[in-house]
């Protein structure tokens, strides 16, 4: 604890470079899994499913013709990586930077995601976390700021939430059956994997399970108390890593997108001053 | 308890425009976890709170790579997810004579419009069957992309197990969903 207070997140700008280069970060995980546009390049499918904004795009066309041009997904792909090291370096100074940045990012995001069909959340996280740099004012800078750290206490108490309302957290030793499934291509291809491993203890005594999946929703719920202080956003940052990193380890979920919002509690932790 | 300390009378009384924003975000917010829509940025956020049942039987899709069973687990977890996440929409549209499963959301959204407009938004939301065919020759493509191989053939086999007493069952029973030869 004594060690991240130490973290020197005092500032705007310091803040700025720990989440862009957070960001850089990702891209470069992103770029090791193939998970830019030229990867895809030329895919014939679409899948917008019922997202209103991948409709909105693919009406006005813009997808299926980046994918359709090598020159274009290239083009997207490199504009990504240079705006954000562009934002690394001025994002504080000039949030038109930053502006520009977002625009590339939810086009990269759309049509990569329409084409790969699938629908990650972690896109609308990433989003929030580079609103606060659109601001020019320092004041709608903090005001912003402050509604993204809300927006992930919202990701994590609603996700508690969702899962008393549809029930599974009311019948947790079923969380058993629910890593049966998420594993069936581990076990058979590589039943050795660290994540098969801790799985299967689960998945043969569905009490440790049923516990395992009830602390997890603790957790998540526990991030309530982020609306009422901020005195505890260390607790919750670190709440946020374990979170990550176990169901990384445990499931093959990949959620380390959402990190880049936690950069936010440590944030807030050290810039009382700014409190109105 | 001071109400003007809290954000949403501090954000009401410094920036009205950011209120307003942050009023319609909520909104909307509401809207559709309440419709169960995903919508950017507005996502429902209810991973695995579905109750899951043990199912009798439990089925892998498997890719093989010239008669060989690619280890989807070794690649990285984007690869392994565009391959099986593509595969299974071409599957759909493909089992579904060609006809794009989302044509029923999209008559659902544009009955009120025009015809000509009702036409534009299908071409543009749905796949094609020209675009169905296509996807196999993109398939063996990305596979030797992703395996650093040159290619002859690759076979889609929907794989049928069992889970009993802590270990799963191959019932030596497959499916061919699709057979591409280079």
């Amino acid at each position: 604890m004594k060690y991240l207070q130490r973290i020197s997140i005092h500032d705007k700008v310091t803040f700025a470079k720990v989440v862009f280069a957070y960001y850089i970060l990702l891209l470069l995980f992103r770029w090791h899994s193939s998970a830019f546009l030229t990867n895809i390049f030329a895919q014939p499918l679409q899948s917008p499913g019922a997202d209103n904004a991948f409709w909105l795009s693919h009406i006005i066309g813009f997808p299926q013709y980046i994918i359709q041009q090598y020159w274009a997904s290239l083009l997207l792909d490199i504009s990504l990586v240079v705006f954000a090291i562009a934002c690394f370096f001025m994002a504080t100074k000039k949030p038109v930077v930053c502006i520009v940045f977002i625009i590339i990012y939810i086009t990269h995001r759309i049509t990569l995601e329409s084409y790969a069909c699938s629908h990650t959340k972690s896109m609308a996280a990433i989003f929030m976390a580079f609103l606060p740099f659109c601001c020019s004012k320092e004041r709608n800078f903090y005001l912003t700021f402050e509604f993204s750290r809300f927006f992930l206490l919202y990701i994590m108490v609603a996700s508690a939430f969702f899962k008393m309302y549809n029930g599974m957290a009311l019948q947790p030793n079923l969380f058993a059956t629910t890593l049966i499934n998420q594993h069936i291509d581990v076990a058979i291809n590589q039943p050795t994997n660290i994540s098969y491993q801790i799985a299967s203890i689960l998945i043969k005594y569905p009490i440790i399970a049923g516990i395992s999946y009830t602390a997890l929703v603790i957790v998540q719920a526990f991030f309530i108390i982020g609306f009422f202080t901020k005195k505890i956003d260390i607790i919750l940052f670190i709440l946020l890593l374990c979170f990550t990193i176990s169901t990384y380890l445990l499931m093959r979920i990949y959620n380390f997108d959402i990190i880049i919002l936690g950069l936010f509690l440590l944030f807030s932790a050290y810039n009382k001053k700014h409190e109105h | 308890m001071s109400y003007s300390k809290w954000y949403i009378i501090r954000l009401f009384q410094q920036n009205k425009i950011l209120f307003s924003f942050v009023c319609i975000f909520i909104f909307f917010q509401f809207y559709f976890n309440k419709k169960q829509i995903h919508s950017f940025p507005w996502f429902v956020w209810d991973m695995y709170s579905r109750i899951e049942t043990k199912p009798d039987t439990i089925t892998q899709t498997a890719f093989y790579v010239d008669g060989k069973q690619l280890d989807i687990t070794s690649i990285p977890i984007w690869e392994e997810s565009t391959l099986l996440h593509t595969f299974n929409m071409y599957y759909s549209i493909q089992s579904n004579n060609y006809k794009d499963p989302i044509e029923t959301s999209v008559k659902k959204r544009t009955k009120y419009l025009p015809l000509n407009m009702q036409n534009y938004i299908a071409h543009q939301i749905q796949n094609s069957e020209a675009a169905v065919r296509d996807y196999p020759r993109w398939l063996i493509r990305y596979v030797e992309k992703i395996t650093h191989k040159n290619i002859k053939q690759v076979e889609v086999r929907k794989m049928y197990y069992q889970y009993q007493n802590g270990k799963i069952k191959d019932l030596q029973r497959s499916e061919l969903l699709l057979k591409i030869n280079k």
